[in-house]
């Protein structure tokens, strides 16, 4: 206690004299000084200014600034040599003052990286060796510090810029000096400060043509455009790698696509000094970078739910088209906050600069008509409890509200005059009473549940537009609706309203298998991963693939209360070839069986099969088949119904039973 | 916006009142942040780490005096920030030893331990207005930007032991007026 308290107490001194005395700021009067060679003298003194700059903010602006030097700036020359340019010289050079502006605003930018121009074209960057800073070679030959201490990434940032933009020769262009260049873009990187609060004039822009591979840099705020630099596409991706090194893959194909004169279908202006933008990018890579950047942020971590949004400062963006309507839960709201809304509870998280660096390139790119949609809660996994048709049928239960009331849902299966059909219930929890949500016939139907952070599954199905090549809306009955769109997508809204697009993909055959990728509506934690589909019986390539395959004959017993039969009184159990023999006859019997189920109760007696494989699960078989015993001569029914003409004899290596499959109805 | 709507917005877990906050007092946490840390993106990060800071506190500690809360914060973050990035270094602590400096002001005597650092605050506020503007700031950046004295000196053209002189000065006046309030036994 002693006289710790003196120091707290200094941490209330007044705020406006903290202000007063932060105008003194210590290390940067040192910084100019250490470059100058004398003192920079007290504070409110314009600092030095610069020959030229390209302005890397934030990770995301570029631009060219040139200005003349400011009263104030003292120093002498200091005359260096570019040992990397044949244009290397050892004189001081000026400037090129007909092409640049001759004013540069006094607001110090942060995070610059320098770029000279000299009156032969060079752009030269200045780097001492061994420090990480770069200085800027200022009109007078002064050299001045830009950065401070560098980070990995700043370093990657200038590594790319120097390598591209060292010695290239800078030209006068078309349109220089007037507003903007006319040629017609194909896209832009739009580098911003990123500063959220900047409103300065900040904000320049670093357009790449098209063929041409021109790097105009221009003032935005007024369209001045100082020059031009010719990049070869290569060099495109190099600055694009460098800048944003998780993006890396995704330029490269913007390059190319640039210069191929597509990709990208809607690139539009509107970036402001705020970093507004509505860059839309109809790709799905940027979907799935956001998804990727997402998934690494803290507050998805940290129970985030709900979408990326509307009135943030930082991004300017506008949020997506929220078919729903329904209320976003994330709101990135300027600058590095993201603030959560779960339970009527906000949380606040700060983004990492890293991470930001990525929002701030993906997000505002996220705005693609081919996605609508309003991003919901964070799907943690997808659950597919069963997801079968033949003799399965299944009764899904789920806290669908989170109410503590688990839900009931039921699929059905029925065949009638061999078309298969599947129907989805929802079932009453008080009452029992079904309501049919959709019916699917003769195609493969998966039903599951996409388990959200707040206990809100989604219900989809994984059935028409799988299989047909052709773009259905499969509407479930509200409020369960899923409509898909272009395949592969469909997107999915839950009683809440809020929608999820998934893709979906899979075959409607035996050996179907469903993934089902949630591509908007926020992170998936467990990335869906392809989901097995016991459709049935295994086909004759599962069938090879399956270890230690047994098949277990048993006597009926009975029908348990979902309507599925119970065998539980094992006759004989078969291994290996004779197993699968009987599979596969099985398979053939019940390729030709009438699932005629209301008959089931009529044959008391039958008998069925429980084929087993140790790493595929249990296979239940009740087909039209019987066995006929050897010894007596007997047929035995596997299954229901009455014998009909033989197509098919199978008899068991231990000669128990031959068996007679594959009648038809 | 008052500070006090905006204090009860973070209350209420309303975060526009982040946007409020950097509205109103974002250049100010920025300045702060650029008074102690050259780098210009560790400054930024830490004025985002104090507001946050701000958000998280406040619920439970709501500030008389959200400016002042915010510089405080903002200093704390900057100045371990700072610990960090010159951890290992050699001297890397020479430029904290301003807390100690302050804290001896006391000399052998015990500050009173009824005296509340907020009230105290206030009089040494009240004191550095009766000073001029260089010992003011030359205070100020010391002890609370806890800068290094030879930044001080390059920044205000001193020698380092005028600096150190004037400051020596200065925590006796402090000292004597604490006694004389009877904060100091």
């Amino acid at each position: 206690m002693k006289n710790d308290i003196l120091k707290e107490a200094v941490m209330h001194i007044d705020a406006d004299l903290v202000e007063e005395a932060g105008a003194f700021s210590a290390g940067a009067q040192k910084a100019v000084k250490s470059r100058t060679g004398k003192r920079a003298g007290f504070p409110g003194r314009a600092v030095a200014t610069a020959a030229g700059v390209i302005l890397l903010a934030g990770g995301i602006t570029a631009g060219l600034i040139v200005g003349s030097r400011k009263p104030g700036l003292s120093g002498g020359p200091r005359v260096q040599s570019d040992p990397g340019s044949a244009n290397a010289t050892s004189s001081v050079a000026e400037p090129q003052s007909t092409v640049f502006p001759s004013e540069w605003s006094e607001n110090e930018p942060y995070r610059t990286i320098v770029l000279s121009a000299y009156p032969d074209g060079r752009l030269r960057f200045q780097t001492i060796a061994g420090t990480p800073k770069i200085e800027l070679a200022a009109s007078d030959g002064s050299f001045r510090p830009v950065l401070g201490t560098g980070r990995a990434d700043s370093l990657k940032n200038r590594k790319a810029l120097f390598k591209v933009f060292d010695g290239k020769q800078l030209q006068t262009v078309p349109g220089a000096g007037e507003n903007g260049i006319s040629a017609e873009k194909t896209f832009s990187i739009r580098l911003c400060r990123g500063e959220w609060d900047s409103g300065g004039d900040y904000s320049y822009v670093f357009d790449i043509y098209e063929g041409a591979g021109t790097a105009v840099v221009s003032n935005e705020s007024d369209g001045t455009v100082f020059g031009a630099v010719q990049l070869t596409t290569e060099e495109i991706s190099e600055i694009a790698k460098g800048i944003f090194p998780t993006l890396g893959t995704f330029l490269d194909a913007a390059a190319e696509s640039a210069l191929a004169g597509s990709a990208f279908a809607d690139v539009s202006d509107g970036t402001s000094p705020s970093g507004q933008s509505t860059v839309r990018i109809t790709d799905g890579i940027r979907i799935s970078k956001l998804v990727f950047a997402l998934k690494n942020l803290p507050v998805v971590e940290a129970d985030g739910d709900g979408g990326i949004s509307g009135s943030n400062v930082l991004f300017g963006f506008s949020g997506p088209e929220n078919g729903g309507g329904s209320a976003p839960d994330i709101s990135i709201i300027g600058g590095p906050y993201a603030s959560v809304r779960q339970g009527g509870v906000t949380k606040l998280f700060r983004i990492p600069r890293a991470q930001m660096s990525e929002l701030e390139m993906i997000v505002p790119d996220l705005v693609s008509p081919a996605f609508s949609g309003t991003p919901g809660s964070r799907i943690e996994k997808i659950i597919i409890p069963q997801a079968v048709y033949g003799l399965t049928v299944q009764r899904l239960e789920w806290d669908y509200n989170g109410d503590g009331t688990k839900d009931l849902f039921r699929l059905e299966t029925a065949s009638t005059s061999g078309i298969l059909r599947q129907t989805i219930y929802y079932v009453d929890a008080e009452t029992g009473s079904e309501t049919q949500l959709c019916v699917f016939n003769d195609i493969f139907v998966g039903i599951g549940f996409i388990e959200g952070d707040e206990g809100s599954p989604v219900l989809f199905d994984c059935g028409e537009g799988l299989t047909s090549g052709e773009n259905r809306n499969a509407t479930l009955s509200e409020p369960y609706a899923a409509t898909f769109l272009a395949e592969p997508f469909a997107k999915i809204s839950t009683r809440g309203g809020k929608p999820y697009l998934v893709s979906v993909n899979g075959e409607g055959d035996d050996s179907a298998s469903v993934t089902a990728t949630v591509i908007y509506g926020n992170v998936v934690k467990e990335f869906l991963k392809p989901v097995p589909v016991r459709s049935g019986l295994p086909d004759e390539r599962i069938l090879s693939s399956l270890d230690n395959f047994r098949a277990e004959v048993c006597f009926r017993s009975g029908t348990n209360e979902n309507g599925t039969i119970r065998f539980n009184e094992r006759v004989n159990t078969l291994y290996g070839d004779a197993a699968k023999a009987l599979y596969r006859a099985s398979l053939s019997a019940a390729a030709n069986a009438d699932y005629g189920q209301s008959r089931i109760e009529e044959v008391p007696d039958s008998v069925g099969i429980v084929f087993i494989s140790e790493n595929n699960g249990e296979y239940y078989f009740c087909g039209r088949v019987a066995f006929q015993s050897r010894e007596s001569g007997e047929y035995m029914e596997l299954s229901y119904g009455s014998l009909h003409s033989e197509t098919q004899r199978f008899v068991a290596d231990d000669g128990t039973y031959e068996m007679i499959a594959g009648l038809a109805g | 916006m008052e500070d006090s709507t905006i204090v009860k917005k973070i209350i209420d877990r309303d975060d526009t009142a982040i946007a409020d906050v950097m509205s109103k007092y974002g250049k100010y946490v920025r300045t702060i942040a650029r008074g102690i840390l050259s780098d210009e993106r560790d400054a930024e990060e830490c004025a985002n780490d104090a507001v946050l800071k701000a958000w998280e506190n406040i619920p439970q500690t709501a500030p008389d005096d959200l400016k002042s809360y915010l510089g405080m914060l903002t200093r704390n973050a900057c100045i371990s920030r700072k610990r960090l990035n010159s951890a290992g270094k050699r001297g890397g602590d020479a430029e904290f030893v301003s807390d100690d400096e302050i804290g001896e002001i006391a000399g052998n005597g015990t500050v009173s331990e009824t005296a509340e650092a907020a009230e105290l605050g206030r009089l040494i506020s009240r004191f550095l207005r009766e000073r001029d503007a260089a010992e003011r700031n030359l205070f100020i950046r010391r002890y609370w930007y806890g800068d290094r004295i030879s930044d001080i000196a390059a920044a205000f053209g001193m020698s380092e032991s005028a600096v150190k002189m004037k400051l020596k000065r200065t925590r006796d006046r402090l000292a004597a007026l604490l006694k004389k309030e009877g904060y100091v036994k």
